[in-house]
């Protein structure tokens, strides 16, 4: 029969190319689109165009920030438990950019406009960001669901040196809930002035340093009780605002 | 030469077979591209290859606003940014065919006038509105123009941003030099006052 005639290793090339085919399918179909990622580096965080410019005065430079209340809280409440969060509880903090061990850096030099924000009419373009309060329970499209807290960046520019495009607004979308928290409060600050969530629950991993951004509800336990910025926060906020 | 021919006939099909599979493999990617924001481009979204601008004129005399508004565009076309970006050479056109969902509480800082926090966002980097008379009165205030978003994609978790930028404004207002650099020339995405000198001559850090 012809077919023993034949040497089976002769049938090799042609089993090998298949196999070759077949992988290649198969890897080609697994391969999916590029994956978010981030880091707290500094060169892919979105940020806040005033974090780098200041002035030696109380001027547009600074980050003024004002509070619009949508329901669950009222104005006074809602901007005494904010101004309480970023300047009561002591250092590191992230007005003037304040290490523990009292170093600052005054390009962020964050500055409360103590009326609603719907009064300042056109000088509301000059306000760098604001926390938009809204009742528990209540819708959140920019958040994706209802009872969690997160920032919108409005406004892309590329900055005044060129060298990168940046925000010129920022917006916090706070539950009412929140406000009680200063944990909250300063972790979503920090979303404002560049720095993303960390930790194993959430796409940009990064471990589980010592940061405000690396909550024990995003798997980093060690971090339960914080209720202020790190130094490492610190560090990676003054990092965004050299660029 | 009998069994020869089977097996480079078996090759063949597998080769052709691969470049079949290539070619539609490039052809899926290129259609089913996902949008993404792209934190270093100023088109913003990973899927827009140029700067495209549309225009919702709301009053009578078009010809006269179109008018002004491609001069507004010009102008910011010269802005000494431009070369930095990821525009090409061309000014844009305006181009029609958007809508804005206009709230009848008004516009101001922060309301969105568009389809909102979408995973498809479409073509247009900057979308301008223009109103006039009543309606005007009624929907800004005493607001000439006001920046909002129109379209927003979520960036990471627990933050979206603004991909498709609105700029609503009065007619009377448009060929304002002020309207020009305080706000399409940020709606485009450059800044109104470039820095001559280089960031680097910045750095301000105290120890205390």
């Amino acid at each position: 029969m012809p077919g023993l005639d034949r040497p089976p290793r002769r049938q090799r090339p042609l089993m090998w190319a298949a196999i070759l085919f077949t992988s290649l399918v198969a890897a080609t179909l697994q391969a999916g689109p590029a994956s978010a990622h981030g880091s707290h580096s500094g060169w892919e965080q979105r940020h806040l165009a005033d974090m780098h410019t200041w002035t030696a005065y109380h001027g547009i430079e600074d980050e003024e920030f004002c509070v619009n209340i949508i329901g669950g809280a009222t104005h006074s409440y809602a901007l005494s438990r904010i101004k309480s969060a970023l300047f009561n509880t002591g250092t590191p903090s992230w007005h003037l950019m304040t290490k523990s061990d009292g170093s600052t850096d005054v390009r962020i030099d964050i500055r409360p406009m103590d009326n609603a924000c719907s009064s300042y009419g056109e000088r509301r373009s000059q306000i760098d960001y604001e926390y938009w309060v809204r009742p528990n329970n209540s819708v959140v499209p920019a958040c994706g669901s209802d009872n969690v807290s997160c920032v919108t960046f409005d406004v892309q520019t590329r900055a005044a040196s060129g060298s990168h495009v940046h925000y010129e607004w920022g917006y916090v979308h706070m539950d009412a809930d929140h406000l009680g928290s200063d944990t909250l409060i300063n972790h979503e600050t920090g979303h404002i002035f560049g720095l993303m969530d960390g930790g194993p629950n959430v796409s940009y991993h990064g471990g589980c340093p010592s940061s405000l951004m690396h909550l024990a509800y995003y798997g980093c336990s060690g971090n339960a009780g914080l209720t202020k910025p790190t130094d490492n926060d610190i560090s990676s906020v003054r990092t965004v605002a050299a660029r | 030469m009998s069994t020869r021919l089977p097996r480079l006939a078996a090759y063949g099909a597998l080769a052709a077979l691969l470049a079949i599979f290539v070619g539609l493999f490039v052809e899926s990617r290129r259609s089913e591209a996902v949008p993404r924001v792209d934190p270093e481009s100023d088109l913003i979204v990973s899927t827009r290859d140029r700067l495209r601008v549309c225009a919702d004129i709301r009053v009578a005399d078009q010809r006269q606003v179109t008018d002004r508004l491609t001069a507004g565009l010009r102008q910011v076309r010269r802005h000494p940014h431009w070369e930095l970006t990821d525009f090409d050479d061309r000014t844009p056109a305006l181009e029609g065919g958007c809508r804005a969902t206009l709230p009848q509480e008004g516009v101001a800082k922060g309301v969105v006038v568009g389809p909102g926090v979408t995973a498809r966002p479409g073509p247009y980097r900057t979308v301008v509105v223009v109103l006039g008379g009543a309606e005007a009165d009624r929907l800004l205030g005493g607001q000439r123009a006001v920046l909002v978003p129109y379209e927003l994609m979520e960036i990471e978790h627990g933050a979206t941003a603004t991909v498709t930028q609105a700029v609503v404004v009065r007619d009377t207002f448009v060929g304002s030099p002020e309207f020009v650099k305080d706000y399409l020339t940020p709606a485009i995405g450059l800044h109104p006052e470039p820095d001559p000198n280089h960031k680097e001559d910045h750095h301000h850090e105290t120890s205390s």
